[in-house]
């Protein structure tokens, strides 16, 4: 990404983007939907309840709800989603300043670590999980990396991306496998220098918030990962540190080091509890039923303040920015509830992951 | 104006005899049934009929007759002509529900082939452009050929499977997917299979009967669905020759089966014993003796009558008897709730100020008429109950849109009929007497809520209900404290100094003593002892806060009248507004502006001025003197209304 100052996206102000976002935010999927839709019996029903009731009705015009495959229903949402993007993003062509590449960018990192994960698997199913709508509008040839079989072959076929130069020195072990982790901290670094890089373009205030929502995104994504290693792998706190995204937001290297020196995952929560988002989650009762959930408040917390940013934005950037965290917590929202459905999960299980 | 008197009747036979009763009771329209079991027979030994009514069986039959031809079948006067040999084991209503069935079912049969077809020609006109013959692409050996439709997003997913071994093409597209086949070596079939099953390929089953080429088979297809179609019609015109030709014995029939399962249905009510029968109920005193003729030629029958309040248990039921004008209006008190037996029927007086208070707020001659034709056309063609409502109110708008000198909003329309009639004192205009209109609306329901309080007067003392006749708020002792403090003020403001101590004394504060009084002083006058519960502490608490409230009523009471010059003013308004708007616009458009102004203004006014006397009617005016409660008089009948669609 390039070194431009502050200022360089100024001339414009958006003020359409910004109230088309508003008015598009305005057809979500609402609680009362979701209630609705845990319910259902089925993928069908589900399908139907979208079609007739909710903004996604559009792309599922022609669908036969009755017949619709889960997976098929899921890739629908997905694309109708990358959709909205591309219809706020063209509205006022504002899609071709560099900080809009972040949806691109993170597409195509997360194509770039399934097809790793394909290959560790010895699996060549990636094909089915490619979303092929952003073929063309992607760095590199979406049918081709699914046929990739080995890291040797998709170095090479990285080789005139970007993204060779942050994985051309990544080692594999004996048997050719990677280590995906260690490719997705550095893919994710990546992504998220290049969005603060960005956000410098614009004037001062403008850059100032989407800062602040960038970072306390990374701090709670951080905080998110640094408990799953320490709950579920018993990582020390170099070890935990080793992969935390080095941006400081609002909390300190200081506080950090506190936090991941918890000796379990349990006093990790009650540590986090004292903090400054800890404090907020209490406060605003986005606390989850289940105590030791703090994934789950944390990914609240984060809704919050993408509705808060939204509310408040005049940008067009913190409104896109804010937006497609929204939609994209709508997505998840949806297809948790489509799986749960699908394989039998009990109703208020199903609603406990709902994130409104 | 007032509650039809009414007598209790009790009739008393031979159970043999009860069927012929019935008829007769259900056939003079004038009898109210009661449960003679309820009224004490079952003291007597007597008991309740539980029979299954053995006419449910033969109209649920007609009512299937009915469905499947889609025709309707109701009463008719059945004539002289009538073969009662069709009534006889109910074979002919079973003759003709058979062969409708039969009919229904070749309907059926190819409503069903029309849609079988109808789905086949949906799914190969996606496959248009195929030049090839489906029977011969299914007759192969060596490859397999699927139909269906692939999402686009599938189908640019294909050149990832370059390697294997299918074709795909493609012969229309849709919003989402593309419609074709693909084909594939039966040596690999079950892969390419799985490989289009995991691109979300739907398939579809080319029916048998497909046969050529897709434009052969449209082709055919379509000429299949014409046949069949036609086939269809014949068979509809078939049911509705042989229905058309049985409607009349049906309709008969109907009639026949329907009033004896009515009258059956009515035996309930009867009580029996020992091979003997009582009917209780109620008859309008002024039909009693047309009632008793009935039975003269029945011998073992006794009908004995009686004072309406002869049985403790049952209470009478209420017919209100009304004039033609005041008769719409009872759909009002009925909504309200019908008086008691020894009530008043308020109908006439809501007929009077509803109509009043609608004329004076709806006061324009043109919107008046419009409203008045448009009752009368809804009573005419839909007997909407509410159109004769309207056509008074109309008339009585129209006749206050003459004082006001309005129509359709020209204010200077009527001038010149106002000349020609010498007539200087009108038109009354309304904007230019605000103040008027608004006192005039006060000084209207003052006056009727002075006449509500006389009717509780004069219905208390009839029922010798003395605490609300002379001591309530709406009693002697409110009319005179109400009437004291509005005949004080006014005198007061006008220069005529009356209210002195004795007349606060008198006229104020003693009714005022009454009011707090009213319960102890109710049984003085009824010479008992007044037992004071929970102790005098709570009575003056309890009666304090009532006082207080009655206080707060006639305030509040008096002053929702002045909504009705609100009312006048809105109207007036709301004209002023339509004229304006059409002043402003070319002279082309004035006509559609003034017409849609006063669609508009007549609409959401009438709307409003409806429901504001309606208010006016049940909260200022009901509440002061009328208690409901009572039962609506519904003599038997057969409910011939009950049509079987």
């Amino acid at each position: 990404m390039s070194n431009k100052k502050h200022g360089s996206y100024t001339k414009g102000k958006y003020y359409a983007t910004v109230a088309k976002i508003r008015a598009m935010y305005g057809k979500r999927v609402t609680a009362e939907d979701y209630a609705e839709l845990v319910t259902k019996q089925s993928v069908a029903d589900i399908a139907d309840y979208l079609k007739k009731n909710t903004h996604y009705s559009t792309v599922l015009s022609s669908v036969d709800v009755n017949t619709i495959h889960r997976g098929f229903l899921e890739s629908l949402l997905q694309r109708y989603n990358f959709e909205l993007y591309g219809r706020i993003t063209g509205f006022e062509r504002i899609g071709r300043q560099e900080f809009y590449n972040f949806k691109i960018i993170s597409a195509e990192i997360d194509i770039i670590l399934s097809c790793m994960r394909f290959i560790n698997a010895d699996s060549e199913g990636q094909i089915e999980s490619i979303p092929i709508y952003l073929n063309g509008m992607t760095s590199f040839d979406l049918i081709e990396i699914a046929k990739v079989r080995s890291f040797a072959e998709l170095l090479e076929f990285l080789k005139k991306t970007r993204y060779y130069e942050l994985l051309k020195d990544v080692p594999t072990n004996e048997n050719g496998r990677i280590d995906c982790g260690k490719c997705e901290y550095i893919l994710r670094s990546y992504y998220y220098e290049g969005l603060v890089e960005a956000s410098k373009h614009y004037r001062k205030s403008e850059a100032d918030k989407l800062d602040l929502m960038i970072l306390t995104d990374i701090d709670l994504i951080n905080i998110i990962n640094a408990y799953r290693l320490k709950e579920f792998f018993g990582s020390d706190e170099n070890e935990i540190f080793d992969k935390t995204f080095s941006f400081e937001g609002r909390m300190s290297k200081a506080k950090l080091e506190e936090l991941y020196s918890s000796g379990s995952g349990e006093e990790f929560i009650k540590r986090f509890s004292k903090t400054y988002y800890g404090r907020v989650i209490a406060e605003n009762g986005l606390d989850s039923k289940d105590a030791d959930d703090l994934e789950l408040s944390a990914n609240r917390l984060r809704f919050k303040y993408a509705k808060t940013a939204l509310r408040d934005s005049q940008t067009a950037s913190v409104s896109v920015y804010a937006f497609m965290y929204l939609m994209g917590v709508e997505l998840h929202n949806l297809i948790s509830i489509i799986e749960g459905v699908r394989y039998g999960v009990p109703s208020k299980q199903i609603e406990s992951l709902i994130i409104v | 104006m007032s509650i039809e008197k009414m007598e209790f009747v009790n009739i008393a036979g031979l159970t043999k005899d009860l069927d012929a009763v019935l008829e007769k009771l259900s056939e003079c329209g004038c009898f109210h049934i009661e449960s003679a079991v309820g009224a004490n027979a079952k003291s007597k030994g007597f008991s309740s009929l539980k029979e299954e009514n053995p006419y449910n069986s033969i109209l649920r039959k007609m009512t299937e007759i009915s469905a499947l031809a889609n025709v309707k079948i109701g009463s008719v006067e059945v004539g002289e002509d009538f073969d009662e040999n069709l009534t006889k084991d109910g074979k002919y209503v079973d003759g003709v529900l058979e062969k409708l069935k039969e009919l229904a079912k070749q309907r059926t049969e190819v409503t069903d082939s029309i849609g079988e077809y109808e789905r086949a020609l949906s799914q190969v006109e996606h496959l248009k452009g195929l030049d090839a013959d489906f029977e011969k692409l299914f007759s192969c050996e060596h490859i397999k050929v699927r139909f269906g439709r692939l999402p686009i997003d599938s189908y640019n997913k294909l050149p990832y499977y370059d390697d294997k071994t299918f074709y795909f093409e493609y012969f229309t597209e849709e919003t989402e997917y593309y419609w074709g086949l693909y084909i594939t070596p039966v040596s690999c079939a079950e892969e390419v299979d799985d490989i289009f099953k995991s691109l979300y390929f739907e398939r579809i089953r080319i029916a048998d009967f497909v046969h050529g080429t897709s434009e052969d088979a449209v082709a055919e297809l379509a000429a299949k669905i014409k046949d069949f179609t036609e086939k269809k019609e014949a068979l509809d015109k078939s049911i509705s020759e042989y229905i058309n030709g049985e409607i009349k014995h049906l309709d008969e029939l109907f009639t026949h089966y329907k009033s004896r399962h009515d009258n059956f249905d009515l035996r309930s009510k009867a009580a029996v014993t020992n091979g003997k029968f009582a009917v209780v109920g109620f008859v309008p005193k002024s039909d009693s003796d047309t009632f008793l003729k009935l039975f003269d030629d029945m011998d073992g029958v006794s009908v004995v009558m009686q004072p309406a309040d002869a049985n403790g248990q049952l209470a009478p039921p209420i017919k209100l008897r009304n004039n033609k004008f005041a008769q719409p209006f009872s759909m009002f008190v009925e909504m309200y709730g019908l008086p008691a037996y020894n009530g008043v029927n308020p109908t006439m007086f809501v007929a009077i100020t509803y109509t009043l208070f609608f004329g004076i707020m709806f006061g324009d001659v043109g919107h008046g008429l419009v409203i008045a034709l448009l009752g009368a056309l809804l009573w005419k063609f839909k007997r909407f109950s509410l159109g004769p409502i309207l056509t008074r109110v109309g008339i009585s708008g129209a006749i206050f849109g003459f004082i006001y000198g309005s129509v359709f909003g020209y204010e200077h329309l009527l001038d010149p009929v106002y000349e020609a009639l010498g007539i200087s004192f009108l038109p009354f205009r309304v904007m230019e007497n605000v103040t008027t209109i608004l006192i005039g609306g006060i000084v209207i329901g003052v006056f009727i809520m002075f006449i509500s309080i006389m009717i509780n007067i004069i219905v208390g003392i009839k029922n010798k209900e003395y605490e609300s006749a002379l001591f309530s708020n709406n009693g002697i002792a409110g009319f005179v404290f109400f009437g004291s403090i509005l005949v004080g003020a006014v005198c007061e403001l006008f220069g005529a100094h009356i209210v002195n101590t004795a007349y606060i004394l008198i006229l104020i504060v003693l009714p005022l003593i009454a009011m707090f009084l009213r319960e102890p002083l109710s049984y003085w006058v009824r010479g008992k002892k007044y037992h004071m519960e929970g102790g005098v502490g709570d009575f003056i608490a309890a009666n304090f806060f009532e006082v207080f409230e009655f206080l707060l009523g006639y305030a509040t009471n008096t002053l929702s009248f002045v909504r009705v010059g609100g009312f006048v003013l809105s109207h007036a308004s709301m004209m002023l507004v339509v004229m304006a708007l059409a002043e402003q616009v070319a002279a082309g458009a004035v006509p559609i502006v003034v017409i849609i102004g006063n669609v508009f203004v007549m609409g959401i006014e009438a709307l409003l001025v409806g429901i504001q006397s309606l208010r006016l009617e049940f909260y200022e005016i009901f509440s002061r003197f009328y208690t409901g409660g009572g039962t609506p008089f519904t003599p038997v009948k057969i409910n011939y209304d009950e049509t079987i669609e």
